[in-house]
C-alpha cells in the first residue's frame, strides 16, 4: 500500500494546479499577514498564539478549497471512469480509501505546511527570530479538525455527486459572513478577536473556552467518522 | 456573419440551461443581502443604505455567481466531451469568442433587469431624495461592472488553465484577495469598487462615480488584456500552452491588442489623477517650515475661480501683489492641488517659470516661483485641471465634488496657496470672484458673504467676495437659507433645497438655537464674526466636519428620514453639526496650536466633551454616558492596550511605510477619546460640572496674548489647579 | 476454473430487466466468445460476474462458491477490461501498471509490468505519460492491466475498439494463446474477432440466451438458410434479411439470410456472421 501512497502523493502533489494553489496561498498569506496579522488581534502581539490563529482562520477558507480540489482528483468523473478497472483488483476497498484520504490528508498539511512556513517568515522578517514559540498550538486547534472535517465530508459529498464537493467548497465562505454562536466563532474570526479580551489580562497565555474546544471535537470526530465510514459500510 | 449566427445560438443555448436561469435569478435577488450581509457603505444616507449597499452586494455575490457559470459553461464542451466535435467545425479560439461573447451579453442584460426589477422598490424606499441618474449609474457602476468583471476573469483563468478546478480556485483567490486585503484599495478592489462608503442623497455624486468609474474601466482593460492573452494559450492542434500561443500570437494584432490593454490598464493604474502622493508621514510638516522670502510681503491677492462643472475640473487666474524690500530676486512657495498644473506665470508682464518640486503633502503640490528684485511686483498665475485628493482619503472617495449641483473648493483647490510669504501685518486681504451656474449659491467658509457682481451671457452669475488670508474654502449649491437668532448673533443655516421638508421636520434650526444657547450661557458669547453672523453650511456627506471663525459645517448625513424615522438614533440628530458648532467656542473662538505626537491636547478633547455635554443636557445623561463616556473608555483603553502602544520598540524596529501605517490609525484616539476623558476627571477633581463650566467660561475670555495666543494645556491644568499627573487615567481606567 | 450462472435475473433500479433467468456453465480452459445486439445485456453480464454489480436474483458460483461474500477470491484471479474505462492521465504507462499492480497485489510487480507491456506492445511508450498516448495505445494500457500477473480468468468488453488491423490480428493471437490455459470470456460486435478463435460462443439477445454452443452449431443452425441473388431480381422480396451487397460490372450482388430461400436465389455456405444474423433475423419474426 505504501506503493499507492506515493503514486497517489505523485498525482496529487506533482502538477500545475498543485504549484497554482501554493502560489496563490502564499500571495494571500502575505497580504493577509502584512495587512491584518501585523495589527495584532485583541491587543495582542502580531506574532502572538491568538494573531497567529486569527491569520489561520483567515486562510482557512482557501486551505479547505484546496483540499477539497484534491478530493475532486478522487470523486471527479474520470477518477470514477478508473474506478472500474480498481474496483475489479482483489485490494480491500477499505484499504484503499484509507490510503487515498491518507494522501489528500499529507497534500493539505503540506499546504497547510507552506502557510504557516510563511507565517514564521513573516515573523522572522519582521520581528527577529526570537518570537517564534508556542504557535503550534492554535496551528492545531485551528487547521487539524476543520481539514479534517473538510476531507471527510467532501467525500462522502462526492461519492453522492461530483459537483457536491465544489458546492462545499463555498461552506467557509458562508460561514464567515454569518452572525454565529460563540462555539463557532472559529469561523468568523470572534474566536481570537474577542475571546482573549474576556480572559481579563494582558497578553494571555494561549487557552480556548471549553465550548470551541468542543466543537473542533466534534469537527475533528465527524471528520474521522465520515473517513471511516467506507470501512463500515459496504459500497454498493 | 457566421460569427453573429453562432452568437445567437450560443445565446440560445445559454438561456435555455437551467444553470443560467438560477444564477439570474439569483443574481436578481442578491441585492437583498445588501440590506442586512454585506454592508461596505458604511454612510448613513438613504441613497448608502438603499442604493449604494444592495448595488454593492448584488454585484460581490452576482458576480461570483456569473464567474461560476462561466467557468461551467466554458467547460461544458470539455466535461460532455462534445470539445472534439465541437473543434471540429470551428476553432476553438473563436468558440471561446462566441461563449465569451454570449456570457457577457447575458451579463448586461441581467443588469437591465436587476435596474428595472428594483427601480420601484428603491424609488418608494429612498423617498424624496431619489434620484434617476444616480439609480442608474450606481446599478451599472457598482453591480453591472461586476458581473461583467467576474465574467472577463473567471473566462481568462478558464481559457489558461483550461481546467475547471484550477479556473475555480484562481477566481476564489482573486475574488477573496479584492473582499478581504484589497477591500479599501480604490484601484486595487476589483470585485467590488473600494471606497464606496456613502452616496450622497442631497447633492450630487459625480466625482465618486467618475473614481468608480476609472477604476472599473482601468479593470476592465486589465481583465480584458488578461482574457486576450489567455485567449491566445487556449489549446489547439494538440498544442501545450506555449505551442498554442506561439500559433495564435502569429496574428500580431492579437497579442499586440491584448498587450495594449493590459499596458493601458498599468499606465491608468499608476497614473491614476484622482488621489495624491502625498508624504504619509501625517506629522510632516515641510510644507510650512519653507524658507520665508525675506523681505517680501504679500499687500494683496485676487482670484477668478472658474468651474467646470460638467467635467469636474476648476480653471482660474490668481493674481498676488508682492512688496519686495529685499533687492534681490525671491523665491516665493506656492502649494497647489495637486491634480492642478500652473499654465502660466507671468511676473510684471514677464514670464517666469514655476517649478514643480515633486514634492506633495497635506494634499499640495510645491510649486517654486522666483519673483523679480523688483520693488512691487504683481504675479499672475493661471491654473487649472482635475482636483485630487488627498491620498488617505482613498477609503472615503467622493471629494472634491464639482457638479452643477455642488461644489467644494478648499484652499488649495480654490486658488495657488501662499507658503513663505505673509501679508503686510495682517493676514493677506483677497478678493475672490467664481462663475457658477445661475442656480448655484456661492458660499464662502467663513464670516465673509458672497455677492452677485455680473450676470453671464451663457447663463452663468460670477459672485464676488472679500477674504483673508492664503486660503479660503468656498461652497456652493442650490441651497435654502434659514435664520435662527439665538446667543445674540444669527445663524444662518443652509442646506440643500432638495432635503427642506426633512429639515423642517426634524427641527434643525431648534437644535442649532439649544447649542448656540448652551455654548454662549456656559463659556460666553462669540466675539467675531461679520455683525455677528454665524453660517452653518450643510455640505455633502463626509462622515465628520470642520468649521472656521464664523462658519461651520453640517453633514448632511446629520439629517436623513433613516435618522428620523430610527426612534433609538431620532433622539440625537445632528451630533456632527453639533460638534462643529461647537467649534466655534473651541478651536476658533480659542485658538489651539497644532496638536503633537506626545500630547493628546487639541481643541478636539474640548470640543467632543462640551459636546458630551450639550447631549447630556439636551437628550438625558444615560443616552450621553452609553454614546460618550464608555465609547472614549473604550476607546482609550483599547488604545493604551494596543501591542504597539505598550511595547514602542517593535513599532519603530518596523519598515517606514508600515510604521506610518500604524501611526496613523493610532492618533486620532488620543484627540477624541483620551483628552475629554481627562478633561472629564479634571470636571470631579474641580468640584463637578458647574465648577468646570466656570473655569471654561474664565478661559473663554481670558486676555489673549497675541504673540501666544493658543489656548494650552498648561494653560488648562493651571486653571484647574491640577497636574498631568492628576488626569493620568490608567488608575481610572484599570488599565 | 468454473463459473456457473444459474437463474440470473438483473433488473436496474430504473425498471429496465437487462438479464432474465441466465443459466450459463463456464469452464476453464476455453475462450467463450460473448455476442448480441446492443442493449443484449452483455456488459450487465459482465458487471455481474467482476461483481461491479448483484444479481436482482439467481447466482454465480465460481468454483463451487457463491460469488457473493467470496469476491476478493474472484478478483486476486481475475484480469477485468470494461468497455469504457478511465487511466489516471499524469502517470506513465508503466507507473500505471504499476500501481494497478500494486492493487492486485503482485508479488514481482516490476516483471509483471514488463511482461504485461511486452505483450501489448507498448514497451516503447512504457515512459511516456498517458495523456500523450493515442486512442488505441490507451486500449492496449488497459488490456496490459487486465493481463498483469496472468490471472486465470480474463474478461474483455470490446477489447479491440480503437486498434488497427494488425493490433487486432496481434490481440486475437493472444487471446487464443491465453484460451488454451484459462478462461477467457470475449464480448464484442466484432464476429471476425470471434469466428477465428473461440471455442465456445454465447449470443444474448433481449438479456436472454439466444445461442450457447461450439460456432460449428451455429453454423450448422444457418445450413440452407444462406443465399445470393441479384438485386433486381428480388424487387418486392420481403422474406430476405440480406446482409451484404456488392457492385460488380453486372449489377449488384446480395447476399441475405431467409428462413426459406427463393427460387431466384443462388445457396451458399453460411459464413459466422451469417449464422449469427439469421439466428437475429429468427427472434425478430412475429
Amino acid at each position: 500500500m505504501r506503493k499507492i501512497l506515493i503514486y497517489e502523493l505523485k498525482r496529487l502533489l506533482w502538477n500545475r494546479f498543485f504549484l497554482g494553489i501554493l502560489l496563490v496561498l502564499l500571495f494571500a498569506g502575505w497580504q493577509v499577514l502584512s495587512g491584518v496579522t501585523l495589527l495584532g488581534v485583541a491587543h495582542t502581539a502580531p506574532f502572538s498564539p491568538w494573531s497567529f490563529g486569527d491569520y489561520l482562520r483567515r486562510m482557512l477558507p482557501l486551505l479547505w478549497i484546496g483540499a477539497l480540489f484534491f478530493l475532486t482528483r478522487f470523486t471527479s468523473g474520470g477518477a470514477q471512469r478508473v474506478a472500474v478497472l480498481t474496483d475489479a483488483t482483489p485490494v480491500p476497498p477499505r484499504r484503499y480509501a484509507g490510503v487515498r484520504s491518507a494522501a489528500a490528508l499529507l497534500a493539505t498539511a503540506l499546504l497547510c505546511l507552506a502557510c504557516l512556513a510563511e507565517a514564521l517568515g513573516f515573523y522572522a522578517l519582521y520581528f527577529g527570530g526570537e518570537v517564534l514559540g508556542g504557535l503550534w498550538a492554535p496551528a492545531l486547534f485551528v487547521l487539524l479538525p476543520v481539514l479534517v472535517f473538510a476531507l471527510g465530508t467532501a467525500w462522502r459529498l462526492g461519492q453522492k455527486r461530483p459537483w457536491l464537493v465544489f458546492a462545499w467548497m463555498a461552506l467557509p465562505l458562508l460561514l464567515s459572513a454569518l452572525p454565529l454562536p460563540a462555539e463557532l466563532g472559529l469561523w468568523n474570526g470572534t474566536l481570537f478577536s474577542e475571546y482573549p479580551l474576556r480572559l481579563g489580562t494582558l497578553d494571555p497565555a494561549f487557552s480556548l473556552p471549553g465550548q470551541a474546544v468542543a466543537m473542533q471535537g466534534a469537527f475533528l470526530g465527524a471528520g474521522l467518522a465520515a473517513l471511516a465510514l467506507p470501512f463500515w459500510v459496504a459500497r454498493r | 456573419m457566421k460569427t453573429m449566427r453562432r452568437f445567437c445560438l450560443e445565446c440560445g443555448r445559454l438561456l435555455r440551461s437551467r444553470e443560467t436561469w438560477a444564477v439570474l435569478l439569483l443574481t436578481l435577488v442578491s441585492p437583498l443581502a445588501g440590506l442586512w450581509l454585506y454592508t461596505p457603505a458604511t454612510g448613513t444616507t438613504m441613497l448608502s443604505v438603499y442604493l449604494a449597499n444592495p448595488a454593492l452586494a448584488g454585484g460581490v455575490i452576482g458576480g461570483l455567481l456569473f464567474a461560476l457559470l462561466t467557468v461551467v459553461e466554458m467547460d461544458r464542451a470539455h466535461r460532455c466531451r462534445a470539445d472534439v466535435l465541437l473543434d471540429a467545425v470551428a476553432s476553438p479560439l473563436e468558440l471561446a469568442r462566441v461563449r465569451l461573447a454570449a456570457l457577457l451579453a447575458v451579463a448586461v442584460g441581467t443588469t437591465g433587469l436587476a435596474l428595472l426589477l428594483w427601480l420601484p422598490a428603491a424609488a418608494l424606499r429612498i423617498g424624496a431624495v431619489f434620484d434617476g441618474a444616480d439609480y442608474v449609474l450606481a446599478g451599472v457602476l457598482f453591480f453591472g461592472f461586476s458581473l461583467v468583471l467576474c465574467t472577463l476573469a473567471a473566462a481568462a483563468a478558464y481559457s489558461l488553465t483550461q481546467r475547471l478546478d484550477l479556473s475555480l480556485v484562481l477566481v476564489a483567490a482573486f475574488a477573496a484577495l479584492s473582499l478581504t486585503v484589497w477591500s479599501d484599495d480604490w484601484q486595487r478592489s476589483w470585485l467590488s469598487p473600494g471606497g464606496v462608503w456613502a452616496l450622497s442623497d442631497d447633492f450630487s455624486n459625480s466625482r465618486l462615480f467618475r473614481s468608480v468609474a476609472y477604476a472599473r474601466l482601468s479593470w476592465l482593460a486589465a481583465l480584458g488584456g488578461v482574457w486576450g492573452l489567455a485567449y491566445l494559450c487556449i489549446r489547439r492542434q494538440g498544442r501545450g500552452l506555449l505551442g498554442s500561443l506561439a500559433r495564435s500570437a502569429r496574428r500580431l494584432y492579437r497579442p499586440a491588442l491584448a498587450l495594449l490593454l493590459v499596458g493601458v490598464s498599468a499606465f491608468a493604474y499608476a497614473a491614476q489623477p484622482f488621489y495624491d502622493d502625498s508624504n504619509p508621514d501625517l506629522s510632516a510638516m515641510t510644507l510650512y517650515e519653507q524658507e520665508i522670502a525675506e523681505g517680501v510681503v504679500c499687500t494683496g491677492r485676487t482670484a477668478d475661480v472658474r468651474p467646470n462643472p460638467a467635467r469636474g475640473t476648476v480653471q482660474g487666474a490668481a493674481t498676488y501683489s508682492f512688496q519686495n524690500t529685499s533687492g534681490q530676486a525671491r523665491k516665493i512657495a506656492f502649494g497647489i492641488n495637486p491634480g492642478y498644473e500652473i499654465r502660466s506665470a507671468r511676473a510684471n508682464g514677464e514670464d517666469v517659470p514655476a517649478v514643480r518640486t515633486g514634492y506633495e503633502e497635506s494634499n499640495m503640490a510645491l510649486v517654486e516661483i522666483t519673483i523679480p528684485a523688483d520693488e512691487t511686483v504683481e504675479l499672475v498665475l493661471e491654473y487649472g485641471g482635475l482636483p485630487r485628493d488627498w491620498n488617505l482619503m482613498t477609503v472615503q472617495q467622493g471629494d472634491p465634488e464639482i457638479s452643477a449641483e455642488y461644489l467644494c473648493l478648499e484652499n488649495q483647490t480654490l486658488a495657488p496657496y501662499l507658503l513663505n510669504v505673509a501679508g503686510e501685518g495682517e493676514p493677506i486681504p483677497a478678493q475672490i470672484e467664481i462663475t457658477l451656474p445661475a442656480h448655484m449659491t456661492a458660499l464662502p467658509f467663513g464670516a465673509q458673504q458672497a455677492e452677485v457682481v455680473r450676470e453671464n451671457a451663457d447663463g452663468t452669475v460670477t459672485w464676488r467676495y472679500a477674504g483673508a488670508g492664503p486660503g479660503g474654502i468656498l461652497y456652493a449649491g442650490d441651497y435654502v437659507r434659514e435664520d435662527v437668532q439665538a446667543g445674540g448673533i444669527t445663524v444662518q443655516l443652509y442646506y440643500s433645497r432638495k432635503h427642506e421638508a426633512i429639515m423642517r421636520q426634524a427641527d434643525a434650526a431648534g437644535v442649532v438655537e439649544a447649542v448656540v444657547e448652551y455654548c454662549t450661557a456656559h463659556y460666553g458669547a462669540l466675539s467675531f464674526g461679520a455683525a455677528g453672523t454665524l453660517k452653518l453650511i450643510q455640505g455633502r456627506v463626509r462622515g465628520g466636519g470642520y468649521a472656521a471663525a464664523g462658519a461651520s459645517l453640517l453633514d448632511e448625513a446629520d439629517f436623513t428620514a433613516a435618522n428620523l424615522a430610527d426612534g433609538q438614533k431620532g433622539a440625537v440628530p445632528g451630533e456632527v453639526m453639533l460638534h462643529e458648532l461647537v467649534h466655534q467656542w473651541w478651536g476658533l473662538g480659542n485658538m489651539f496650536d497644532v496638536e503633537t505626537a506626545d500630547s493628546p491636547w487639541s481643541a478636539e478633547g474640548l470640543t467632543v466633551y462640551t459636546t458630551y455635554r450639550i447631549v447630556k443636557e439636551l437628550y438625558g445623561e444615560e443616552y450621553a454616558q452609553e454614546n460618550y463616556v464608555d465609547k472614549w473608555r473604550e476607546a482609550v483603553q483599547d488604545y493604551s492596550l494596543n501591542f504597539y502602544v505598550r511595547h514602542p520598540e517593535y513599532l519603530t524596529a518596523l519598515p517606514e511605510a508600515e510604521r506610518l501605517r500604524i501611526e496613523n490609525s493610532l492618533s486620532t484616539v488620543r484627540l477624541y477619546s483620551e483628552m475629554p476623558l481627562k478633561i472629564l476627571r479634571a470636571q470631579e477633581l474641580v468640584g463637578g460640572e458647574e465648577a468646570m463650566d466656570e473655569i471654561l467660561r474664565g478661559l473663554f475670555n481670558r486676555e489673549v496674548d497675541w504673540n501666544a495666543p493658543y489656548l494650552t494645556y498648561p494653560e488648562f491644568l493651571d486653571a484647574c489647579g491640577l497636574t498631568e499627573e492628576d488626569l493620568d487615567l490608567a488608575q481610572d481606567l484599570d488599565l | 476454473m468454473e463459473i456457473d450462472i444459474q437463474g440470473v435475473n438483473m433488473v436496474y433500479p430504473n425498471g429496465r430487466q437487462a438479464l432474465k433467468g441466465l443459466d450459463l456453465p463456464l469452464r476453464s480452459p476455453s475462450l467463450v466468445g460473448l455476442l448480441g445486439p446492443n442493449g443484449a445485456g452483455k456488459s450487465t453480464l459482465m458487471k455481474l460476474l467482476v461483481d461491479a454489480l448483484r444479481p436482482t436474483s439467481g447466482k454465480i458460483l465460481v468454483d463451487g462458491r457463491p460469488l457473493a461474500g467470496n469476491e476478493r477470491s474472484l478478483k486476486s484471479r481475475l484480469g477485468y477490461l470494461p468497455q469504457d474505462f478511465g487511466l489516471f492521465d499524469e502517470l506513465t504507462a508503466a507507473q500505471f501498471l504499476d500501481y494497478m499492480a500494486a492493487l492486485k497485489g503482485l508479488r514481482n510487480a516490476k516483471e509483471a509490468v514488463q511482461r504485461a507491456l511486452r505483450e501489448v506492445r507498448l514497451e516503447e511508450k512504457a515512459r511516456a505519460r498517458i495523456r500523450t498516448l493515442s486512442g488505441g495505445q490507451r486500449q492496449r494500457v488497459g488490456i496490459a492491466q487486465a493481463l498483469l500477473g496472468d490471472p486465470p480468468l480474463l474478461i474483455f468488453d470490446e477489447p479491440t475498439v480503437g486498434l488497427d488491423p494488425e493490433e487486432r490480428i496481434h490481440f486475437r493471437t493472444l487471446f487464443s494463446r491465453a484460451g488454451q490455459e484459462r478462461l477467457v470470456l470475449l464480448s464484442t460486435h466484432i464476429i471476425e474477432d470471434v469466428q477465428s478463435v473461440c471455442d465456445q460462443l454465447v449470443v444474448l439477445a433481449g438479456g436472454q440466451i439466444r445461442f450457447a454452443g461450439e460456432p460449428a452449431a451455429l453454423l450448422r443452425a444457418a445450413q440452407g438458410h444462406v443465399c445470393s441473388f441479384w438485386e433486381r431480381q428480388a424487387a418486392g422480396e420481403r422474406s430476405l434479411h440480406v446482409t451484404a451487397r456488392v457492385h460488380t460490372a453486372e449489377g449488384v450482388r446480395c447476399r441475405a439470410v431467409a428462413q426459406a430461400l427463393p427460387a431466384f436465389a443462388r445457396p451458399e455456405e453460411p459464413t459466422l456472421e451469417d449464422a449469427y444474423l439469421y439466428l437475429l433475423s429468427q427472434e425478430e419474426r412475429p
